[in-house]
This record gives C-alpha cells, sequence and structure tokens, in this order.
C-alpha cells in the first residue's frame, strides 16, 4: 500500500518537473522538489526494507514529519486513513462533533478523499517551501476530516440507528486492533438475519468506497486491493471484506419532521415601517364574524378569535410582507397582496381556515402586471365581482381585476403622486343576485343601472373615476362566466381543473360570485 | 409545488399583458380634485400641506345600510364620501341627486355612459388635533321603536389618541352645518391609531395600532343627558406585539411559560405562553443585546449595547414564583395564572463592563 502511494507521489512528482521543465523553473524549485524525490526514495527502500522482514504496512513511517507532506496525503487516503491516529485531538473533537449533527459534512470528507491524491501536483511547483506548512496544514485537516469521518460512522450508529449493531461483514474477524471497536459478524448470521447484518455501517460505507479503490488498483498498483468473488481483499485484513448482502438507506427518525405554528405575537401596525416602504397606510384589521378579526403579521395572515381563549388559525400562502388585506362584501372571502420582488393578490375564503393549528395555503393568485413593486391598497366592489389595486412601480397604477375570471380589465398609470389607498364605492352597483333576475327584470336592463365608481386618494389629490361597463355586463357574458365556473366547480371533483378558454386553474369554486 | 400533504394546491393564472390594454383603458377620470383646483373650498384650501389620509363611503339612497350586502336593493349612486384629512378636518362630498344615466339603454349595446356630478357638501374643521388615520362606518338598529330604524355611526381615529364616535345626521344634506353629532370618545395615548373597523352591530370597534398591538373598544350607548365629559368606551386587549425587531428570547427557569423577550423598540416584555398573552412589558433606557433569568427567576439580567447590564428584580414575580412552586407541588392540575398586573420592575444592580480604553484597543487593532 504505502509502496504504491509512494510511487504515486514520485511519479506526479517528476510529472510535474516534465511539466513544468519548459517554463522558467526556479534553482529553489528544482532544489525542493529534488529534496523531495530522495526522501520518497528513502522511504521506499525503508518501506520495502520493512516489508521484507514482515512488518505491517502502516509502520513503513518512521518519522512522519521529515515529509508532512505526502506522508499526510498519503495518510488521508481511504483505507489508511481508518487507521491514521496522528489527527490532533482538537481537530478530531471539532469534526466529529461537526459530523454527528449532520451527514452532509461527512459525505462531504469523503468527497474530499480522492482529491487529495492529485493535490501536490498542483501545488508544489509554484509554492515557496514556506508554503509547504500551509498545504500540510490542509492535508493535516484532510486526514483528521477522515478520521472524524469514522468517528462519526461510530456516533452515527449510536445516534441513529441505536438498535442495529455496527458491523463488518468479512468470513473472519477482522485483524487491525484500530477496528475492534466494530463487532464482526458471521456471515452465515448475517444472511440469517437481515436486522444484524444490514448494519448502518456497510450500509453507508461500502457503495461508496469500492469504487474509488477500483478506479485506484485500476490505474496504478494491482497487489492493494484485489476484488475476489463477492468480496474485497484489503492488504490490511487477511479475510476478504464483503458488502451488506443489499444496501439499505439508513432510517431517519427525522425525515418526516416539520414545523406547526402554534401562535403568532405580533401584528402589523406601522404604517411607516422602513422594510415596508410602499405598504397600505389603510385599514388592516378586519371583523370576518361576530368573534373573528383577520389581520397580517409579517407574511402570515392571522385569524384570531377576539374571546380570551383565542386560538389562531393562519393563511401562510404568501411568501412576503402582506401589506394590505380587502375582504369580500360578504365577509366570507379576503383578498391579501404582498410586495417585494414577486408581487400578487392572493383570494382565499376564511372558512377553510379552522381555529388552532390550521394553516391553510388554498388560494387563487391575481397576479399583477410585472414591475410592480408593491400593492399599497385593495378594496372589493359593492359586489364583490372587481377587486381595485393600487399598484406602485416608477408611477402609480390602478389595476383592476375581474374577479369572476381572474383577469385584469383595466391597469392605468395614475400619475406620480403619493397614492395611498383607491376605493370602490360600495353603493354605487349593486346587482340582484341570479336567482332574484327575472327575466322582464333581464330585457329591461333595469338591474344593470348603474356603475361602478371610485375614488382614489392620496398625496394632493382626490380622484373620482367611473369604471365603463364596456360588453362586460352584457347577458350574454354573464351566462358564459357562469358556465365556465360551473365548469370549474365540476372539474374540481375530478383531476386538475383546468380551462382552455383562460389561464385558470381553480381548486375550489372561489371566483363564483 | 411542494405542498404539505392534505391541503389544497395554491392555483395560479396569469393576468393579461399590460402592453395589451394600455389603447383601451376604460377608466375615465370623471372628477379630479387636485390640491386647491376643483370643488375644494377656499377654507378648506387655506390649510397648507392638507393631505387625504382617510375615506369612508356612507349611502345616501337607501333606509337599511346593511341591505346591499344582501343585495336585495338597487341603489342609486348617491352617497356622501366622508375624507379625513392629515389637519384633523373631515371633507364631505357628495354624488348629486340629478346624477342620471346617459346614453342609450336598449337590449344591444347595454354600456351606458354615466356623468356623476358631485359637490363639496361641508368641510368640519378641527375633529382631531392630528391626521385622521382611520374612519369607519356602521349602522345600528335601533331598539326602541318610537326613534328612527336605524342610527348611523362613524368613529374616527387619529394620531393625537383620541377615538371619536360620531352619529350621522341625516339631515346634514339640507343642513350641511351639522352633518354628524358626537356620540362619545376615549383617549389613548399619542401616535396610537392605524386601522378602525366596527363590528356588525356597532357595539364595539377593533383598532389596530402603529405599536403593533390591537384593541378591542367596547361602546356603550349613553343616554343624551349623560355629559360627555367622561369618556363612554371601554379598551380590551386583543394582542399586544413589539414594535420592532425581536433580539433574544429567554424562558423563565421556574414558571416555564414565562417568556422574556427584549427587542428594538427598547422594551422588555414578559409573555404568559400558556394564555398567549402579555403579562408585563417596561422600557428601557438603551439598546438592549441580551436577556436572562436568574437561577432562582426572581431576578431579570439584561445587558445593553452601551455596557450596562442591569438586574431588574420585581416582588410580585417573587410571590409569583413561590405560589407556582406551592401549587405545582400540591395540585398540578389547577388553573393558577400568573398575574404580573402590579409588578414594578426595579434596577437593583447596574455594572457598566465596556472597557475604557476599548477604544483605543479598537483603534490598535484596526492599524
Amino acid at each position: 500500500m504505502a509502496v504504491y502511494r509512494l510511487e504515486l507521489a514520485k511519479h506526479l512528482i517528476s510529472n510535474v518537473i516534465i511539466e513544468r521543465i519548459n517554463h522558467e523553473f526556479s534553482k529553489r524549485d528544482k532544489i525542493i522538489l529534488d529534496e523531495i524525490k530522495s526522501l520518497i526514495d528513502e522511504r521506499m527502500a525503508a518501506w520495502k526494507r520493512d516489508n521484507s522482514n514482515g512488518v505491517n504496512g502502516t509502520t513503513a513511517y518512521p518519522e512522519q514529519h521529515s515529509a508532512p507532506l505526502f506522508a499526510q496525503n498519503i495518510d488521508s487516503s481511504p483505507p489508511n486513513a481508518l487507521i491514521s491516529s496522528h489527527s490532533t485531538p482538537r481537530n478530531r473533537q471539532e469534526i466529529s462533533n461537526k459530523a454527528i449533527s449532520s451527514k452532509d459534512t461527512a459525505q462531504e470528507s469523503r468527497s474530499k478523499i480522492p482529491k487529495r491524491v492529485s493535490l501536490p501536483k498542483i501545488n508544489i511547483p509554484e509554492r515557496e517551501k514556506k508554503d509547504f506548512s500551509e498545504s500540510t496544514a490542509t492535508a493535516t485537516g484532510g486526514a483528521s476530516l477522515v478520521a472524524g469521518h469514522e468517528e462519526y460512522k461510530q456516533s452515527a450508529n449510536v445516534v441513529a440507528l441505536p438498535e442495529l449493531k455496527p458491523t463488518i461483514q468479512p468470513t473472519a474477524k477482522p485483524q487491525s486492533q484500530q477496528r475492534g471497536s466494530l463487532e464482526s459478524k458471521d456471515k452465515d448470521d448475517g444472511d440469517d438475519d437481515p436486522s444484524v447484518s444490514l448494519s448502518g455501517y456497510n450500509a453507508y460505507e461500502m457503495p461508496q468506497r469500492t469504487p474509488l479503490i477500483h478506479k485506484q488498483q485500476s490505474s496504478h498498483s494491482s497487489n492493494i486491493v484485489e476484488p475476489v468473488a463477492d468480496g474485497f481483499h484489503y492488504s490490511q485484513c487477511r479475510s476478504k471484506v464483503y458488502g451488506p448482502s443489499y444496501p439499505i438507506e439508513a432510517p431517519d427518525p427525522l425525515s418526516g419532521a416539520r414545523l406547526v405554528l402554534h401562535h403568532v405575537y405580533g401584528y402589523d401596525g406601522d404604517p411607516n415601517n422602513k422594510q415596508q416602504p410602499f405598504g397600505s397606510k389603510g385599514k388592516n384589521v378586519f371583523w370576518i364574524d361576530d368573534y373573528r378579526i383577520v389581520y397580517p403579521a409579517a407574511a402570515i395572515i392571522v385569524i384570531n378569535d377576539v374571546r380570551r381563549d383565542s386560538k389562531q388559525g393562519f393563511f401562510c400562502g404568501h411568501t412576503d410582507k402582506v401589506t394590505c388585506i380587502a375582504i369580500h362584501p360578504s365577509r366570507r372571502r379576503v383578498a391579501s397582496a404582498q410586495g417585494g420582488k414577486e408581487s400578487f393578490i392572493l383570494i382565499w375564503e376564511p372558512k377553510n381556515i379552522k381555529r388552532g393549528l390550521s394553516v391553510s395555503k388554498s388560494a387563487v393568485k391575481l397576479l399583477s402586471p410585472s414591475g410592480m413593486r408593491s400593492i399599497s391598497g385593495l378594496d372589493y366592489s359593492g359586489d364583490g365581482r372587481f377587486l381595485v389595486a393600487a399598484g406602485v412601480s416608477d408611477v402609480r397604477w390602478l389595476i383592476i381585476f375581474d374577479c369572476r375570471e381572474g383577469s385584469i380589465i383595466v391597469s392605468m398609470k395614475v400619475g406620480h403622486n403619493d397614492l395611498t389607498q383607491a376605493l370602490f364605492n360600495p353603493y354605487s352597483f349593486v346587482p340582484f343576485p341570479e336567482q332574484h333576475v327575472t327575466s322582464s327584470m333581464e330585457q329591461n336592463n333595469s338591474f344593470r343601472k348603474g356603475c361602478y365608481t371610485l375614488v382614489s386618494y392620496g398625496g394632493k389629490h382626490i380622484k373620482f373615476w367611473t369604471l365603463k361597463g364596456k360588453k362586460t355586463l352584457k347577458l350574454r357574458e354573464r351566462e358564459r362566466e357562469r358556465e365556465l365556473c360551473d365548469s370549474f366547480y365540476q372539474s374540481h371533483h375530478h383531476s386538475l381543473p383546468s380551462s382552455p378558454s383562460l389561464d385558470i386553474i381553480v381548486t375550489y369554486p372561489v371566483l363564483l360570485l | 409545488m411542494e405542498e404539505i400533504a392534505g391541503l389544497e394546491s395554491i392555483s395560479s393564472f396569469h393576468g393579461r399583458k399590460l402592453v395589451a390594454k394600455r389603447g383601451s383603458q376604460q377608466t375615465v377620470v370623471k372628477y379630479t380634485l387636485e390640491g386647491n383646483l376643483g370643488v375644494l373650498t377656499k377654507a378648506a384650501s387655506s390649510v397648507a400641506g392638507m393631505e387625504i389620509t382617510s375615506v369612508v363611503v356612507i349611502n345616501d339612497n337607501s333606509n337599511h345600510p346593511d341591505a346591499s350586502i344582501d343585495g336585495t336593493f338597487i341603489s342609486n349612486t348617491r352617497s356622501r364620501y366622508f375624507f379625513g384629512t392629515s389637519v384633523g378636518s373631515i371633507l364631505i362630498w357628495q354624488h348629486l341627486e340629478d346624477d342620471l344615466m346617459a346614453g342609450v339603454l336598449d337590449g344591444k349595446d347595454a354600456s351606458p355612459s354615466w356623468l356623476p356630478k358631485g359637490k363639496l357638501l361641508s368641510v368640519v374643521m378641527e375633529l382631531h388635533d392630528g391626521p385622521i388615520i382611520g374612519l369607519d362606518y356602521c349602522g345600528v338598529v335601533n331598539s326602541d321603536p318610537n326613534s328612527e330604524q336605524y342610527t348611523e355611526r362613524i368613529i374616527s381615529s387619529s394620531t393625537d389618541g383620541i377615538i371619536n364616535v360620531w352619529q350621522l345626521n341625516r339631515n346634514s344634506i339640507t343642513s350641511p352645518s351639522q352633518p354628524m353629532d358626537h356620540l362619545g370618545y376615549i383617549e389613548l395615548h399619542k401616535e396610537y391609531a392605524r386601522s378602525i373597523s366596527w363590528n356588525r352591530t356597532g357595539s364595539s370597534a377593533l383598532l389596530g395600532t402603529a405599536e403593533n398591538s390591537i384593541l378591542l373598544l367596547k361602546y356603550d350607548d349613553v343616554d343624551d343627558d349623560i355629559v360627555m365629559d367622561r369618556p363612554n368606551m371601554s379598551v380590551g386587549v386583543v394582542l399586544q406585539s413589539h414594535h420592532g425587531r425581536v433580539h433574544r428570547l429567554a424562558v423563565h427557569p421556574i414558571i416555564r411559560f414565562l417568556v422574556a423577550s427584549i427587542s428594538s423598540d427598547k422594551t422588555i416584555r414578559l409573555w404568559d405562553f400558556n394564555d398567549r398573552v402579555l403579562v408585563s412589558s417596561f422600557v428601557a433606557v438603551d439598546l438592549l443585546t441580551a436577556v436572562t433569568f436568574s437561577p432562582d427567576g426572581s431576578s431579570l439580567v439584561v445587558g445593553a449595547a452601551n455596557g450596562d447590564i442591569s438586574v431588574y428584580q420585581c416582588e410580585v414575580l417573587t410571590q409569583c414564583i413561590s405560589q407556582f412552586s406551592n401549587q405545582s407541588s400540591s395540585s398540578p392540575s389547577s388553573s393558577w395564572r400568573l398575574d404580573l398586573s402590579n409588578a414594578q420592575w426595579m434596577i437593583s444592580r447596574k455594572r457598566n463592563i465596556m472597557l475604557k480604553q476599548s477604544k483605543s484597543y479598537c483603534y490598535m487593532l484596526i492599524r
């Protein structure tokens, strides 16, 4: 093993020399490299001598400090790392602490291992000798990472897999003393009893390490690891090392964990909030029935009971700070807008949100025109059909949504003056509900008398607007819309509903008037 | 989109492109009041810097103020707009009675053009000392059959901290000098109002404040002969919260549901996590950075950004701790409530740990 490592290092260095020989090559670099080469030669000779005497390969490094770079790098390779013991206790503890807390650390350290081998090729010729200490330090870090990795595996068995014994599955017991802590099992037992054979150690270890070993063995040396039929032969182990009979993912006790919102202490009441420069200055606390109120708290809209034993329900569909809220005249539907990068309006129904621990995200999303930074005001028309939004971009906008179609029917710039809010006059157009409309009334259009009027106000202005009914109020159109809504409702009970004519997906008929 | 199981997914659809609508905007400005122009009277416009801060629309055409919600009547467009201004006055603007539909109303093309006319009825000055931030309107069913069927109440809130309740005067169209009568008030402290809304019956109003708390104002009907000197509204707290970033939390070592928090609003607040209410709050001088309870729970240690470490103590808390430990040992199921309403927090010890030479030390480090 060590011979292989040293040969590899030597090979790399000679490669470097060949590569660099065409370039400007400082004398000092040459001296350094020559020194290293000679050191490696010495070490190889010593190892061969020791090995011929039958000494274990790990003792081939009598003086690690004389050639720190390669010695450490070699140690950071996987098989030696398992038995390396020279990482400082502080490092080891740190790393192992990290490793216990997260699996990723271990995987990271694992992924670093192959890269270590090629490290000297990049670093040596360009650096002064002084820098060797640095690279040595990194190499030591790598080694200790691996050492920590091993500790992690043991500790992971303790933490995450208390019922599984850490097992390697050789036919005979491993010889290495450092592996003494890992109990071994007979192969027969393992095959008969999967709960024992499926050790966390092997499940993690074998599938990932195997390709690495294969690669090294095929490219350079042949006497290190020999893939035997269903097993691997490590030079440190006399017996073969087997993978698990079938690898499993270690069960993660926290895989289904999530946080549950219990209570929100807070309410966005500050109208001059710096984090919300274009937020609403209007109302944002509303009654939705005799006892429940709705108000925003950051990106959450809370439905609270004003009685003493108040338990809250939450609407969590927003992804950024909620700027304003509007309540449908029936008080059964709420529209809420958010500012920030993605500014949109959600329409949702509070009846879906029960008291206590209920989080709802189901809503219909109305997208404001692109480029809106915020929506500073929202209001429903008196019949709940239209929704006016005061948009903020470089200029101020009035945007009117048709809540039945989910479309924008008006979006116009209204100037640079600060637009505090835009409101519908709730009394200026109130049609009958459908069941009250008789055919005679439809004919003479009497129920359509009136207009939608709006008022917008803000810096130095009040503006009164009328929304001219174009053809949208025609009877034909209304029937078509009703059919559309019906189709939404029916298809809701099937799979994902979608309308071909409009880009609408509705999960429940929130758009029904 | 990933969703928690059991929840319906957010559906979405896209609005039409903005560019396509640019040529055919259907919204027409009929009336514009801008600055000193338009129909603002001289009296109103003479006040410099007046801005509209709130609005409420009331319907003058219906006897039933809430009928519109049920959709049981055909509305005329006659309605009044009450604009609260930044100088504490209210402008009342009205759609005129001769608002008529113009154009063709045959069955083919029902696109009536409507020419609303309006006028400024009156400007009611000096209702509040500050900007009128919130206005809300409510129609109340009278129990007394002899009087009118409905009284209509308007509640106005301002940053001067006073909440006023007004009764709408229906005859104000003919006599615009008295559009509304004062019914009651309550005085809170300043910078308070943000959002106000009546409940359905007009018996209580919900006030969201700029300091991030929500109050429930209960309005008591009073007889006319009672002098209006005393406030006739009562305050209940729905929720209170910090109005700044919360920096640290500390859990009480004995009363486990008592939690102290510090915030950038320079207040220290103690919360009861069982009842989910604020139990105590006091103000510190400097920006706070750290908070913890002493191990016996009797004192609260607070660190400030200027290096002060202050130890706060409170007799009521000490009593509460003993009560709690007695109660929990005897009968753990009994409902004992933490009451710190009378708590007076006193600084028992204070020490500054900021190094005298800290500035020069930092300077050396930087160099």
